[in-house]
């Protein structure tokens, strides 16, 4: 198992894409033990794309992205702007916002980085701001994405430990908004320090700030029939994906009417690469999985760590250490489908709630995407911005700190978390 | 490879296809839930579907890499050694994807019994996908190492 872990590591870091990378330092496995057929491995690959709730994710990735590309973005981006020019670092508090907003209609951490870097970076630099400061806000405000509900990551959390996916989404939205504020203040701070408080402009009027919301409640409206939806029954949460897309057509052909098929053509090609990509890397994780379970890897870690400590506290501590760490080195969607059915059976065997844990296990692993040395929403903006790596690792520790104050926060007050869905689930 | 060009274009079309199918499958069902019938082969239709649209995607995927990776440290490696990295990897992919067309047939034809809960036709249906998209990226795959020889010979 060791020797699995070391290979992985060396295909990754030398370049080879990640699902190749997983899949085969997985055959190693058949290697070492040739009375196990390689017909498994390629049965586990089919049947894992055979799981019911694992094809939200697709709908919600599609969603996303017709979404961003009839116009609801730009209206948001305008709300932010209008609603946040008086504060001190006001384009940080754009992206920030923008990012709890866009959490609400897209799934992804990186998508969102990506196209606000390309939004938001050229005017952050016209301000003045430095590439470090831009970049890095850029990149940390997309975390709020992947805990507003729809989270791809959270729908892969509930489908590997088999926990409620209604719950999650409402679990998810407190720590959320806690985020914004949390990277507000953050930002604020920064800002003034800095001096990026030149030439802020009036603030805007009330009238003015709820007129440029009232633009955009067909997207701030979605989030809330989605939970609604998953609440009451009407929709399960791949149905809930169906449902998503369904919705951004017709807000894109009827409503904004900027939706014409080429669009729609578009937007389906660049999707299916999405899939492709990242279902491609669940399907190659499933012989990744066999292999742990083989090895029975949960098992003998659980046996380690409950050895060292019984104790509650510091169990979580310890493990959200270490997910923090490993989160820095792989990506998120790949240590939520590995690590899920390691973790969740010893949290809960020391009374940790399961939705609470995923709160903050999907923060901390998605985290990793914003720090060096592998972060794919890290690499992202600062190759739109043109910032050197340096400078972002630097001025990112402002952001960093801010959240993992966050977690702590959320750990250490689990009803932030467990509030929202104890109350509407009961 | 004009050829091959065009089957591409028509594998994209394909899929194109099958993905909005899937939502409207997928959607309707939840309707038709709503006023009391449940349609389950349409959720069974939908997985199949599914898994064609993954492994063809990922060809996709491959056609444009865009299989997100580690770049970082690679980059700062001296061209040379990066172009015969590029090699080894292609090798060892092209191996894997093998592995898959041929244990995938198998698969497909040991288990060509099993049927689907709701649906009179063969599990293989779905099965298949794994080696007709593991063939397809293979030969991606081999197009691309191509690629990589040609450069390390401009080198030379």
């Amino acid at each position: 198992m060791i020797i699995l872990g070391i290979i992985l590591l060396l295909l990754l870091l030398l370049g080879m894409p990640l699902a190749f990378a997983i899949a085969i330092s997985s055959m190693t496995f058949f290697i070492i033990n040739p009375n196990i057929s390689l017909a498994i491995a390629v049965q586990k690959m089919a049947s894992s794309t055979q799981s019911y709730p694992m094809m939200a994710i697709p709908f919600f990735i599609l969603a996303g992205n017709l979404m961003n590309s009839v116009g609801i973005t730009e209206r948001l981006m305008k709300f932010c702007i209008i609603a946040t020019r008086h504060m001190t670092g006001g384009l940080g508090h754009v992206t920030i916002l923008l990012s709890a907003f866009m959490g609400g209609i897209s799934g992804s951490a990186i998508a969102d980085v990506g196209m606000q870097s390309h939004l938001l970076g050229p005017s952050m630099l016209k301000k003045g701001y430095s590439k470090g400061f831009s970049a890095s806000i850029i990149s940390l405000s997309g975390l709020i994405t992947a805990t507003i509900p729809p989270s791809v990551g959270l729908i892969l959390f509930g489908f590997v430990g088999e926990v409620s996916i209604g719950r999650l989404f409402l679990a998810g939205i407190i720590p959320g908004i806690l985020m914004t504020i949390f990277l507000m203040i953050a930002v604020w701070f920064v800002a003034r320090h800095k001096g990026y408080n030149k030439d802020i402009e009036p603030k805007a009027s009330l009238k003015q700030v709820l007129f440029c919301f009232w633009e955009t409640r067909w997207a701030v409206l979605f989030p809330f029939i989605l939970i609604l939806g998953i609440r009451f029954g009407l929709f399960t949460p791949s149905e809930a994906g169906a449902f998503a897309v369904v919705y951004a057509l017709f807000i894109g052909a009827f409503v904004y009417k900027e939706l014409s098929f080429e669009k729609f053509k578009i937007v389906l090609k660049q999707s299916i690469i999405d899939i492709g990509v990242i279902l491609y890397i669940i399907a190659v994780s499933a012989i990744f999985g066999y292999v742990i379970v083989y090895y029975q890897v949960p098992q003998k870690l659980a046996a380690i760590l409950l050895g060292m400590t019984t104790n509650p506290h510091i169990l979580i501590l310890v493990i959200l250490a270490f997910l923090f760490f490993i989160g820095m080195f792989m990506e998120s969607s790949v240590n939520v489908l590995l690590l899920t059915p390691i973790f969740l059976p010893i949290v809960k065997e020391v009374g940790i709630d399961p939705v609470h844990f995923g709160i903050l296990m999907m923060t901390l692993v998605t985290m990793g995407a914003m720090t060096p040395p592998v972060g794919i929403a890290m690499f992202t903006a600062c190759s739109i911005i043109e910032c050197p790596t340096e400078e972002y690792i630097i001025e990112s520790i402002p952001f960093i700190i801010a959240i993992l104050l966050l977690v702590l926060l959320l750990l250490y007050v689990p009803q932030l978390v467990l509030w929202l869905p104890d109350m509407v689930f009961g | 490879m004009l050829l091959y060009d065009q089957v591409h274009k028509i594998i994209l079309y394909i899929i194109m296809f099958c993905l909005t199918l899937v939502i409207f499958l997928i959607f309707s069902a939840a309707l038709f839930r709503w006023i009391g019938y449940p349609i389950q082969w349409a959720v069974d239709i939908s997985q199949i579907l599914f898994a064609w649209i993954i492994f063809l995607g990922a060809d996709l995927a491959l056609q444009e890499k865009k299989h997100i990776g580690i770049e970082f440290f690679e980059q700062h490696l001296p061209l040379k050694i990066r172009i015969y990295l590029q090699l080894l990897w292609g090798i060892l992919i092209a191996v894997f994807l093998g592995i898959c067309v041929y244990f995938g047939i198998q698969l497909c034809l040991s288990n060509y019994l099993r049927r689907f809960n709701s649906l009179p036709i063969s599990y293989s249906w779905m099965t298949l996908s794994v080696p007709i998209g593991s063939l397809l990226m293979f030969i991606t795959n081999i197009e691309q190492l191509y690629q990589t020889i040609l450069l390390l010979r401009g080198e030379k």
